[in-house]
């Protein structure tokens, strides 16, 4: 078959099926034409709704929900694009495969009735990493937070030029709409705002970057080597980067209106210490290492109300931003039973 | 007064490990065979600690009285391999201990229980890190 | 910096009197105030028709009492229906065909106040139409008549604190009690998870004692 063209394909790595630069250029494009879409049909949706004698008051809701879903999926995926192109062939990679790979069929069932109480691995498992078996995923995701950024910031621009519009057009001298005139302002304001804090978000995530941590295997079993790698992207300079393994109690209360989350941490070996490294762009921040889970420790448990949690930490200090901290949560099994000997 | 719920293990340093089988008696006295109404032993792991308690039940067994065994205070037993997990652990905000109950039901309602605590595996007591 | 220990477990761990175990509301008995006992209570309940209100801040014992007082109102012949509500609750947590509600006698509301006003009015006009009573507990008085304020003073934390070490070697002393009671300001709970974690620490400090079989 022609590598020009397919119609499906499991890519790994440096394989292609066309220049980088050029796909990447055509999604910008995609999503650039999405957005511009959703604007122009939007504004002239508004126009012709104000400049009506009898405005179309059927499909209005909908009409105005695919417009304003034009407008956020073109955003996300522009953003998302423009993004993406600082990220290093490797992760691409990885996304890309993690996206066309078949879920895993795992013997979830016998592994629940042997070890009953410790948390399931397949979540942790069903990404394969680019140097090591697995890659861990994050507890938290940056991205959350400028998915929403972004939705917040194009829903009030699309209210505020909404409302501007309908000042201009409803303006009759001699008859002004008070209500309007002292509403736009502040949805200029709320706006502005919007705008600073979605630059805020952009230039952190971009400035930060991902965090990317891969295991040699997975679950963890007391006693046993594993290898570790670490990749930090983004465009900054480290004052100090540490991982650790970390073992932590979490309990639940809840009594009447009052619910108490409590944490207590019982283990925690510092894995590797770097400081005073320096990050571009495209070129991540990457370490190896080796640790050894302690024979003696408390496997990973899950109750209702209750658990003991074992993870990888990464935590950063940079000059440039804030310190950050990212947790990606392993499972360690209980040891093996050691054979009693017989009298 | 109280019925007496006596409980035995096999093991008189009542520690065991995964995959090893685990002897139980039990018996109930000081009660008289109309006054019952069900006896009931379990295994099972609870925790302790700040938060709500959370339970798993690995072994269950409930005697009422029968024809054929009409007096469910006599000395009884059963046997269970135990689990992989969880282990019993003692650690800061949340323990976690196995142990064997009996529970024993009165016609009026009321209920007595006894538990026989037991140790499964070997999991040292945990000490607060400050990271 | 590895953090380990090689403290041999002991086959039944040593219980910490204040776990949630031993201070949650089934589990805790209530301490009445001097002067006050449940049979106090009880009557001036039915003197309401079965109406009426504790109120008392965050760990003040108000769950404590109703679980005091739930046995007590079975064994005066009445059929509750006790419904605890959490923070955010905003429902009624039962439907009206609910055969609990139907057969009770008296309605009980843990956290009645987390309800919309539109369900507090539901559920007052329900229990007056057929005649039940309904007892709740609250942070902020609600119009309802009133049974019992609740406010804990260090004389009540320091009695709950004996009771719930009464067991125990003293490891909590009343310099404790007194410390941890004026800085969770006078929230009782949060005292005792306080003391919680002071327990488990001298614990630690003293040494795991092994339990003898």
């Amino acid at each position: 078959m022609a590598r020009f063209f397919r119609l499906w394909g499991k890519k790994r790595g440096e394989r292609r099926s066309g220049p980088r630069r050029l796909g990447e250029i055509g999604e910008a494009a995609f999503f650039s034409a999405l957005v511009l879409l959703g604007f122009v049909l939007l504004i002239k949706f508004l126009v012709e709704q104000v400049g009506s004698e009898a405005p179309a008051e059927t499909m209005f809701g909908l009409t105005l929900g695919v417009m304003a879903l034009l407008l956020i999926l073109g955003s996300v995926g522009l953003v998302y694009t423009l993004v993406q192109m600082r990220i290093s062939t490797e992760r691409r990679s990885a996304m890309a495969q993690r996206a066309t790979q078949l879920p895993l069929i795992r013997q979830t069932s016998q592994s629940q009735q042997d070890h009953p109480q410790v948390p399931q691995d397949s979540d942790l498992t069903n990404s394969p990493g680019i140097r090591l078996a697995y890659r861990l995923p994050a507890n938290e995701s940056p991205l959350w937070q400028m998915g929403a950024a972004i939705t917040f910031f194009l829903l009030w621009v699309t209210i505020t030029l909404s409302l501007s519009v309908a000042v201009l057009a409803e303006h009759e001298p001699g008859k002004p709409r008070w209500f309007l005139f002292v509403m736009l302002p502040v949805c200029a304001a709320v706006g502005g705002w919007s705008v600073f804090y979605l630059c805020q978000q952009l230039r952190r995530y971009t400035g930060i970057g991902p965090t990317h941590v891969e295991i040699s295997d997975h679950p963890l079993h007391p006693g046993h080597q594993y290898a570790l790698f670490l990749s930090q992207a983004g465009k900054l300079e480290f004052e100090s980067f540490r991982i650790a393994l970390v073992c932590q109690e979490s309990a639940t209360y809840r009594q009447g209106t009052d619910t108490r989350n409590s944490t207590q941490c019982v283990y925690h070996e510092e894995l590797l210490f770097r400081e005073s490294i320096e990050v571009q762009t495209g070129l991540p921040f990457e370490q190896e290492c080796e640790f050894q889970v302690p024979q003696d420790v408390m496997h990973s448990f899950a109750g209702t109300h209750n658990s003991v949690q074992w993870n990888l930490t990464v935590n950063v200090q940079t000059q440039q931003w804030p310190p950050f901290r990212r947790t990606f949560p392993v499972v360690v099994y209980p040891p093996a039973p050691v054979p009693r000997e017989k009298t | 007064m109280e019925p007496l719920i006596s409980i035995r293990l096999d093991r008189p340093q009542r520690a065991y490990q995964v995959g090893e089988t685990i002897h139980c008696q039990y018996q109930v006295d000081r009660v008289k065979l109309n006054q019952l109404q069900a006896v009931e032993a379990s295994l099972l792991w609870y925790t302790e600690g700040k938060g709500e308690e959370d339970l798993g039940v690995h072994y269950f067994q409930r005697n009422i009285p029968t024809a054929d065994e009409p007096d469910i205070r006599a000395l009884k037993q059963f046997q269970t391999t135990l689990p992989g997990s969880p282990l019993s652990y003692e650690g800061i905000i949340l323990k976690i201990q196995w142990c064997a109950r009996v529970r024993v039901f009165l016609q009026d309602g009321t209920t007595y229980t006894q538990d026989q605590a037991f140790l499964l595996g070997k999991t040292p007591v945990a000490q607060i890190v400050q990271p | 910096m590895i953090h380990s220990t090689n403290v041999i477990p002991a086959a039944s761990f040593t219980t910490n009197p204040f776990a949630t175990r031993w201070t949650r509301p089934d589990a805790c008995l209530f301490l009445f105030p001097p002067n006050t006992n449940i049979q106090q209570l009880l009557d001036q309940l039915h003197q309401q028709q079965g109406w009426g209100q504790i109120v008392g801040p965050h760990g003040s014992g108000k769950s404590t009492l109703l679980e005091s007082l739930k046995p007590a109102l079975e064994s005066r012949g009445h059929q509750l229906a006790h419904y605890a509500l959490h923070q955010g609750q905003r429902q009624l947590p039962m439907k009206w065909s609910d055969n609990l509600l139907q057969h009770a006698t008296q309605v009980v509301v843990d956290g009645f106040e987390q309800l919309s006003k539109l369900s507090q009015y539901r559920l007052k006009r329900y229990c007056r139409k057929f005649d039940k009573g309904l007892l709740i507990t609250t942070h902020q008085p609600l119009g309802f008549a009133d049974l019992i304020h609740l406010q804990p003073d260090l004389a009540t934390a320091l009695r709950v604190v004996a009771h719930l070490q009464r067991n125990h070697p003293e490891i909590i002393h009343e310099d404790d009690v007194r410390r941890h009671y004026r800085h969770h300001s006078h929230n009782l709970r949060e005292m005792l998870f306080c003391l919680y974690d002071l327990f488990e620490k001298r614990r630690l400090e003293t040494g795991a004692p092994a339990d003898s079989v």
